[in-house]
């Protein structure tokens, strides 16, 4: 099968590079072979064929092969001298120019002339088609005819490829095999039945299938663990923030990031205010956060309020909270510089009653804490950030 | 190969390739080997058809004696056409008998399959059933064949009746295509088809 299709191809090789320079104008195609008319005739319905094509058509059938007219094989068929003479008055230029060959000659020569022409190009000078390697026949007499190759015949290099992979990717398998086993014996327990596991191929190919099953499985199995272990330290990560808040011991500093930022949106509309995270004064002890807002009745100030907030162990607590509480700004080069206010609760304020909401919706501090230009001017913001710190301790 | 048929294949494999139908998608020829003896076609379902927007493979074989005789074609995708078994996927064309003459080309036979598809003759059926069907009830025929094209060539049009239908065969044992073919032919009467596939 091998040899018959090659020759078919090589056939096919040479009569594509004639077609390049030759194809027939359609009054000159033989509607049969699809070439250059040879020994024309025409029909009396009107048609042209090789002499050839249409005796081997019409010794099957009756009836011309384009329009069905019912024809008679030996009274029905002219020789066509006049389309035989243009014809053989079609010079053509042997395809071989470009290199000298100054010849010129009739379309239907060209074939055998090229057999023969001195300019040809030696056979092995031609530039092979890039899928020679695969079994690709082509060869080419310049850069742009194999581009054309090249684009028409994708599917045919496809196929080509596919045959060759199809014989290629049994044998590395094979060579590797023993390899391979040997990996896979790295980890699987040893074989009960080593020696006619090594000895056959089936069984090889039954052995690299177990393995890459349990390789498989193991991924399985340690993809879900490690699914299982992202679940563990999102949890713990997330209880170690707690244990900041909750083990502050009443000390909370507040880094209040993009500073300038937030206070503009919160002159473009007054109404915005900004909570801290929540701390704890004991590790059981009162949960509470910090408040920043601008002052609503002079918005050159910035309000500073600590608001105390429900927790799940605020029923063990006395209510309402006593104690000392303390706001600072500080400075974050000199400490000097830092403003600090303490407050000892007064009692019977709504601010420190137990919490029914989520945070208790009074807060207690100073509603005109700071100039928000001296604390630029003086330098208290820093990459954008204001330090906040606040202290509650009961008494 | 005669020469001659391998190098008028080559011809028209590229005629095909550069036709303004494979650019509309309409129709479509790949080879199988590379002596061009076999090829694959592919033509899509008319619009205004029940087989609008399904694709038809086709087997394609170049014989020794092309262009003098026919290629045999058949469909491979199966199909519900009078002229077209639903069984082996043979076809009833004229232009692959009789009236085959060697001016006609890959693409003239499957712009003449896809006009078979649009205009049925079911007065030369290849397939009795379906043709019965078209004469009798031909709602019931287009409505089979666009199940057909649905379930075989990628048609757009799901009918969950059919769909149903076919999966109470299926439960009880029956292999999908072949409660399709026995629902088919008794005009998706489940009691009949059911009847046929347990006699």
């Amino acid at each position: 099968m091998a040899e018959g299709s090659q020759n078919v191809t090589l056939s096919l090789a040479e009569e594509s590079s004639i077609n390049e320079f030759a194809a027939p104008e359609a009054r000159f195609e033989c509607p049969i072979c699809l070439s250059w008319l040879r020994d024309p005739v025409l029909t009396c319905c009107g048609h042209r064929f090789c002499r050839n094509c249409i005796q081997g058509w019409l010794l099957k059938e009756n009836a011309c092969p384009v329009d069905n007219m019912k024809l008679n094989k030996d009274s029905d068929i002219f020789p066509d001298n006049f389309t035989r003479r243009e014809i053989s008055q079609q010079k053509t230029k042997c395809p071989n120019i470009v290199r000298g060959c100054l010849v010129e000659l009739s379309p239907l020569d060209v074939e055998s002339h090229l057999l023969v022409c001195e300019y040809r190009i030696p056979d092995n000078e031609k530039l092979k088609c890039n899928f020679a390697n695969v079994g690709c026949k082509e060869k080419f007499e310049d850069e742009p005819q194999r581009q054309e190759h090249l684009e028409q015949n994708v599917q045919q290099h496809l196929l080509l490829l596919s045959q060759m992979y199809a014989n290629v990717s049994v044998t590395p398998i094979q060579e590797n095999a023993s390899s391979t086993l040997a990996q896979g014996n790295f980890w699987d327990p040893p074989s009960k039945h080593d020696d006619e596991a090594s000895s056959s191929t089936t069984s090889q190919s039954d052995n690299l299938q177990n393995l890459l099953r349990a390789l498989y499985e193991k991924i399985v199995f340690l993809e879900q663990k490690s699914r299982e272990q992202d679940i563990i330290i999102a949890n713990m990560s997330e209880q170690l923030s707690n244990f900041q808040q909750n083990y502050c011991n009443g000390t909370y500093i507040w880094y209040f990031n993009d500073f300038s930022g937030k206070i503009k949106a919160m002159k473009d509309k007054s109404r915005t205010i900004h909570y801290s995270p929540p701390f704890f004064t004991s590790p059981y002890g009162y949960k509470m956060c910090i408040r920043i807002n601008l002052c609503p009745r002079s918005p050159d100030h910035i309000a500073l309020f600590i608001h105390v907030m429900k927790s799940g162990h605020d029923n063990t607590l006395e209510w309402p909270f006593t104690g000392k509480l303390s706001i600072s700004i500080i400075h974050p080069s000199q400490p000097s510089l830092s403003i600090k206010d303490v407050m000892i609760t007064p009692p019977n304020i709504e601010a420190f009653k137990q919490p029914i909401g989520d945070l208790n919706q009074k807060g207690f501090g100073y509603a005109e804490f700071a100039l928000l230009n001296d604390l630029i001017k003086l330098g208290f913001v820093s990459n954008n950030q204001l330090i906040i710190k606040a202290t509650a301790s009961t008494i | 190969m005669a020469n001659i048929a391998a190098q008028r294949i080559k011809r028209e494999f590229k005629e095909v390739i550069r036709s303004e139908e494979v650019a509309k998608c309409a129709i479509k020829v790949e080879l199988v080997d590379n002596n061009y003896t076999e090829l694959k076609g592919e033509i899509a379902g008319p619009p205004d058809t029940p087989y609008e927007g399904g694709n038809f493979v086709l087997e394609i074989k170049v014989p020794e004696t092309y262009p003098f005789n026919p290629p045999k074609v058949r469909f491979i995708t199966k199909i519900w056409h009078p002229n077209i078994s639903s069984v082996t996927g043979a076809i009833c064309l004229d232009i692959l008998k009789d009236q085959w003459a060697a001016a006609m080309t890959l693409r003239t036979v499957l712009l003449s399959l896809q006009a078979l598809l649009a205009a049925a003759e079911p007065d030369d059926p290849q397939d009795a059933v379906v043709a019965r069907q078209y004469k009798e009830n031909l709602e019931m025929f287009k409505l089979t064949a666009r199940h057909w094209t649905n379930a075989y060539a990628g048609g757009p049009s799901v009918n969950p009746e059919c769909d149903d239908k076919i999966k109470r065969l299926v439960d009880m044992g029956i292999e999908e295509h072949q409660a399709r073919v026995a629902l088919s032919s008794y005009n998706w009467d489940l009691e009949r088809a059911t009847e046929q596939l347990f006699s």
